[in-house]
């Protein structure tokens, strides 16, 4: 963890270094980030969505998944970018440190461009969450943290997953990005709207809904079942799972270049 | 290198002796721990899958349907030893595997079949461990960052290796040292030279003390000044901290003035293991001899000398050595005019190395 620590540093005394591109990165991304908002809800008010479904539980779905996507693009940008770790021959210099693999990927890049990202949608889900829930308890509390927390995991583990298709490829396929991206503009709308092949896939595949769908039901008090509470907890399966196959595709990796 | 065994294992013997009258198990002890080897190597392989494509667009939409591999063997049953303390230049033509013969020995990749074990440990599956003790400097890959002072990527090493405080500045104070590093340690690695960087990444690859050093060509793109300053480190770190160091290099100079010992692969198989000079006596049976001279009537014929060059002065010859001796030309030569100067020129090591390449059909 103190590892961590000194690459968030390091990153940001690089961040720093160039000033004036750093500040508007973050302008630009920041105003990416509105503009996409201003799609959905337009989308909603269209098809009149809002009838059935609260603006705010739109709201805090949506700024879920943005504030675990934009925590994660900030934090594992190397993973993202983990064709080009291997392509340089980076990633040989990661294999003969004797430290955590993922921590030295995750600190390959430290992504402070995103943090506007991260302030708008932490912003949102705060509004909404506020707007949502009647009256605060303990549990409530806890679920949005876990709801922020699974949201994490899951990207990452998308991210992971990725990553090791890269041991196979080395260029970095699209279809990965089709599977990061798309599983963020899909379920940023709520699962309700979608089949429920849709639903089933992304809670046994991509476990998106146990983190921004049903736990949502608890905050409103539609349920009062306390399992919800603890349901993105159960994302951390998926990570074990993506860990083990990058572990596996690792035996496979041959290095580039001499 | 092995006689030299021996010798400290009987050196060690006689004071032990003294002490103990006599002690065949202490004997034993020592020469074993003398001559036991640090790292072994058993019939290592590994092939790689290589896509065969022919040039242009047409067959690169055809290799879309239909791909060719061609399984190339870059490392084929090679097998050596190397003791503690050791210095082992690697050497082959471009693409020989001796970056894969690397990269399998530093735990990066997984061996197809074979055996390596480095102190007790198996580097690819015993990893963290293992890395723990080895430092690797790429010449064609930096461990340092490009954007910051080569302070604070000197200081996540020190985080990355877990070296304690006190450790870490006695290590980093000997280093910048021997490496004079003081000037440049607050400048951003992107603004160094090349050779001010390599002293850094050598400095950073020897942060934690380990026992092994390997390096994959350290003195690419160096000018003469920066490699000699190079050289002198990596002999001098070998003999103060015992660092078992095995290095690759094109640069036959580095070879000569770093190690005796060589180790020959090319097409993925090991060609030659012994000393630099067997390799020298093998392929330098040829000198040529040049002989400045007054007054010189005919030029004496002597067996197994040819006549390269002929001047006003100067006589260029090529000696074979196997049947001649150079005495013997300059007494021929004696004879017929006044000899001013003899200049005997050796094969330069590079062009051995070209010549064993070819016997070997590199």
């Amino acid at each position: 963890m103190k590892l961590f620590l000194n690459y968030l540093s390091l990153h940001l005394k690089i961040s720093l270094e160039y000033k004036s591109s750093f500040i508007m990165t973050i302008i630009s991304q920041t105003l990416a980030m509105f503009v996409e908002l201003f799609t959905v809800y337009a989308l909603f008010l269209k098809f009149k969505l809002l009838d059935i479904y609260n603006s705010y539980e739109l709201l805090l779905g949506f700024s879920t998944l943005w504030l675990g996507f934009s925590l994660i693009e900030l934090f594992a940008r190397g993973f993202d970018h983990f064709s080009h770790i291997i392509i340089n021959g980076n990633f040989d210099i990661l294999l003969i440190r004797p430290a955590n693999l993922f921590i030295q990927i995750c600190g390959t890049d430290i992504c402070y461009e995103k943090i506007g990202r991260v302030l708008v949608s932490l912003f949102i889900f705060i509004y909404s969450s506020i707007k949502i829930i009647s009256h605060f308890t303990f549990y409530k509390l806890l679920l949005l943290v876990l709801m922020v927390i699974g949201c994490m995991v899951v990207i990452f583990s998308i991210f992971i997953i990725g990553a090791t298709i890269c041991f196979v490829t080395i260029q970095g396929l699209e279809a990965v990005n089709i599977i990061t991206n798309g599983t963020r503009q899909v379920c940023q709308y709520p699962m309700g709207i979608y089949k429920k092949a849709v639903r089933v896939f992304f809670t046994i595949f991509i476990p998106v809904t146990l983190v921004n769908y049903y736990p949502i039901d608890y905050l409103t008090g539609r349920t009062d079942n306390i399992l919800y509470v603890f349901m993105p907890i159960l994302t951390i399966i998926m990570f074990f799972i993506s860990k083990f196959i990058f572990n596996f595709g690792l035996r496979k990796y041959c290095s580039t270049g001499s | 290198m092995h006689d030299k065994g021996i010798l400290h294992g009987n050196v060690v013997f006689c004071v032990v002796g003294k002490e103990d009258r006599f002690s065949p198990l202490v004997f034993l002890n020592v020469r074993l721990g003398g001559s036991m080897s640090f790292i072994v190597v058993k019939n290592l392989n590994k092939t790689f899958k290589v896509l065969q494509r022919d040039s242009g667009l047409i067959n690169a939409f055809k290799s879309l349907i239909k791909r060719n591999y061609k399984e190339i063997k870059a490392v084929d049953d090679i097998s050596f030893e190397i003791k503690k303390g050791e210095i082992v230049a690697y050497i082959g033509p471009n693409g020989a595997g001796k970056s894969t013969t690397i990269k399998m020995l530093t735990g990066i990749l997984k061996p197809d079949s074979g055996t390596i074990v480095v102190d007790k440990l198996n580097p690819f599956n015993d990893r963290v461990k293992y890395v723990k003790n080895i430092g690797v400097v790429f010449g064609q890959k930096s461990q340092l960052w490009w954007d910051i002072p080569v302070e604070d990527s000197f200081l996540l090493l020190k985080d990355i290796y877990k070296i304690k405080d006190k450790e870490y500045q006695k290590t980093k104070d000997e280093l910048v040292e021997l490496l004079s590093l003081k000037d440049f340690l607050k400048m951003p690695v992107r603004q160094l030279s090349l050779g001010q960087r390599m002293r850094c990444e050598i400095a950073a690859s020897l942060l934690h003390n380990p026992k092994i050093l390997f390096l994959d060509e350290p003195t690419i793109g160096l000018d003469a000044i920066s490699k000699a300053a190079v050289r002198k480190f990596i002999k001098e770190i070998n003999k103060k901290k015992k660092v078992t160091i095995i290095l690759t290099s094109h640069d036959m100079n580095d070879i000569e003035a770093l190690t005796n010992r060589v180790i020959v692969i090319g097409h993925g198989k090991k060609l030659y293991d012994g000393t630099l000079n067997n390799i020298k006596k093998k392929f330098s049976k040829e000198k040529k001899v040049e002989i400045i001279h007054k007054k010189l009537e005919s030029i004496p014929k002597i067996k197994d000398v040819t006549v390269l060059e002929k001047n006003n002065n100067k006589v260029l010859l090529n000696v074979n050595l196997e049947n001649n001796n150079i005495s013997n030309i300059i007494r021929e030569y004696s004879k017929v005019c006044e000899i001013e100067d003899v200049n005997v020129l050796s094969d330069n090591i590079d062009d051995i190395i070209i010549k064993l390449y070819e016997e070997y059909d590199l």
